[in-house]
């Protein structure tokens, strides 16, 4: 579905990605992890079309993403909930949504927004509220929620547990994993939380210093010792 | 005295109302792009002649409501010619300065075309009333006036509800508040800003036609608008919509009766008081958005 061939980014004379290849297959869940500053949110948004890499290739089924301007590569399914939410502060939650939606002309927005306040009934209390004004645990189910409303086909979750309380990480999680096997939505997430994200994963990717340092099944990289030692702390 | 207070306010209310519409494009193209144009009430001027050229066809009240809606077209499309041509190539290797160098470039440019096209005449608009006037008890006002106050608060009532009930309009606020965001929501960020263009000077083309109504119509017409609004702008916090609104008609009260209760002389002067005045309270303008967000 997504193919990623030795692709490098840099800002300015600064590298951030140096050749890294990578695959996604259709109805995988595929978790990207790595150190700060090992490239990661750059890779998505290389794939998002924010950044173009200065070689490689990026190809989504048949089609080059790596000279297509970002508006266009949301219209082809590829969507990405950032890293620190990014909400729109001064916009109500349902306009938030609506966002989400923007590309969308199809009939199924509004069982789409159903689901989205069932999954989190929050947001639904408070959907005439302005994001900005949501707790950091909301503004993240307010962002995976947007995500969902724009029907994706590839959803790319970059660290949506960071910097929260443990049992809003656990529904997060629970969600991700519904969404994957409910709806079938492939996923790549970008998780600092190594244990709970392989676990659930079909493979891993780990990120060094802008190369990828290891691949494999997600069982397979739990049990692997390197891994353990720098990633699971034990 | 008290009718005269009250006779203040009213006119301050009127000319706020003008001043508001202006700032609103202002703060809007701010917000949407971070572009400080010192053109913008240039785009008034032209509207203003736009009035002038509708006028000499069409007498009247129709040349009124007329003037009206081809300032708009035609200021609207002379707003995306120049983003297209003037802001747009700036915007990806662009500092701050740059943007502002090249707005009083065009500045300057579009002061001296109208000089060059239309000479340095002052020309008056008509008033489809013939200057009849309305007492109302505490007040009296000209109807010409008091329709200039309509109409700003009819185009107002347009856009709030275009941009707070149309997907378009939620994504022009969406893109002005995050525009990496709005990226990843499909937006075309390049559809945005001609429309913001669009939009913003358009609205300054009507303030122009209201504006030259009461005042009059000559090429540097718009020097002055340009800095109200910017007081305006920065009373309401750059890129505010509200706070344009408010701040506009503030600064009309505030300009009408200092000049009839302090001094008429400085009366163009006294939004500068308070601009310094408000960035010593509140650096953040007085509706300022929150540090952050
Ligand atoms: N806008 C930028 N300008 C310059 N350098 C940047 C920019 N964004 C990121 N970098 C650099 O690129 C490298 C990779 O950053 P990136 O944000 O992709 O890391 P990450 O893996 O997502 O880290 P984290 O886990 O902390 O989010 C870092 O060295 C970072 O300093
Ligand atoms: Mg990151």
């Amino acid at each position: 579905m997504l193919s990623i061939e030795n692709i490098k980014v840099s800002y300015g004379k600064a590298m951030a990605i140096d050749g890294v290849s990578l695959k996604v297959e259709e109805g995988e869940l595929v978790t990207l992890l790595g150190s700060n500053g090992a490239g990661k949110s750059t890779l998505l948004k290389t794939i998002s079309g924010i950044l173009k890499p200065h070689t490689g290739t990026i190809r989504f089924d048949d089609q080059d993403l790596h000279t297509m301007p970002p508006h266009q590569i949301v219209r082809l399914g590829i969507i990405q909930v950032p890293e620190g939410r990014e909400v729109f502060p001064e916009l109500s939650v349902l306009e938030n949504l609506k966002m989400g939606a923007f590309t969308r002309k199809d009939s199924g927005v509004g069982k789409d927004l159903d689901f989205v306040f069932e999954l989190f009934p929050r947001l639904k209390e408070r959907r005439r509220q302005w994001a900005g004004t949501l707790s950091g645990g909301e503004a993240q189910m307010l962002a995976i929620a947007r995500g969902i409303l724009s029907a994706p086909k590839l959803f790319m979750l970059d660290e949506p547990s960071l910097g929260l309380a443990p049992v809003i990480r656990n529904d997060i999680f629970k969600v991700i994993r519904q969404i994957h096997q409910e709806r079938g939505i492939t996923i790549l997430l970008v998780e600092q939380n190594a244990k709970l994200a392989l676990g659930m994963s079909s493979r891993g990717y780990i990120l060094e210093n802008g190369k990828v340092g290891l691949e494999g099944k997600g069982a397979d990289l739990i049990n692997n010792e390197y891994v353990k030692k720098a990633y699971l702390g034990y | 005295m008290e009718s005269l207070f009250v006779q203040q306010v009213v006119n301050g209310i009127i000319i706020g109302s003008i001043y508001s519409l202006i700032a609103i494009g202002l703060t809007m193209i701010f917000g949407v792009m971070k572009i400080c144009n010192f053109a913008h009430g240039d785009y008034s001027m032209v509207g203003a002649y736009a009035a002038v050229f509708v006028m000499a066809w069409l007498p009247g009240w129709f040349g009124w409501i007329g003037s009206i809606v081809a300032a708009a077209a035609a200021v609207g499309i002379l707003g995306v010619i120049t983003e297209r041509l003037v802001f747009r190539p700036l915007l990806t290797r662009r500092t701050d300065i740059d943007i502002i160098m090249v707005s009083i470039g065009l500045f300057i440019v579009l002061e001296n075309l109208s000089q060059l096209v239309f000479g340095a005449t002052p020309r008056m608009l008509q008033d489809p009333f013939g200057s009849a006037t309305v007492n109302l008890g505490l007040f009296s006002t000209s109807i010409l006036r008091l329709f200039c106050l309509a109409f700003s608060c009819i185009a107002m009532g347009f856009l709030h509800l275009f941009l707070n009930r149309t997907q378009t309009g939620i994504a022009i606020r969406a893109t002005s508040q995050n525009r990496n965001a709005a990226l990843l929501m499909g937006i075309d960020i390049s559809h945005v800003y001609t429309l913001t263009f669009a939009l913003g000077a358009g609205i300054a083309g009507i303030a122009g036609v209201l504006y030259g109504t009461l005042f009059a119509v000559f090429p540097t017409m718009g020097a002055l608008p340009t800095l109200k609004a910017f007081v305006v702008t920065i009373l309401g916090g750059m890129g505010n919509l509200r706070g344009a609104v408010f701040g506009g008609f503030i600064l009309g009260v505030a300009e009408t009766l200092g000049g009839s209760y302090i001094s008429m002389q400085y009366k163009n002067s006294i939004g500068f008081v308070i601009i310094i005045l408000v960035l010593l309270i509140r650096p953040n303008g007085l509706f300022g958005r929150r540090e952050g967000t």
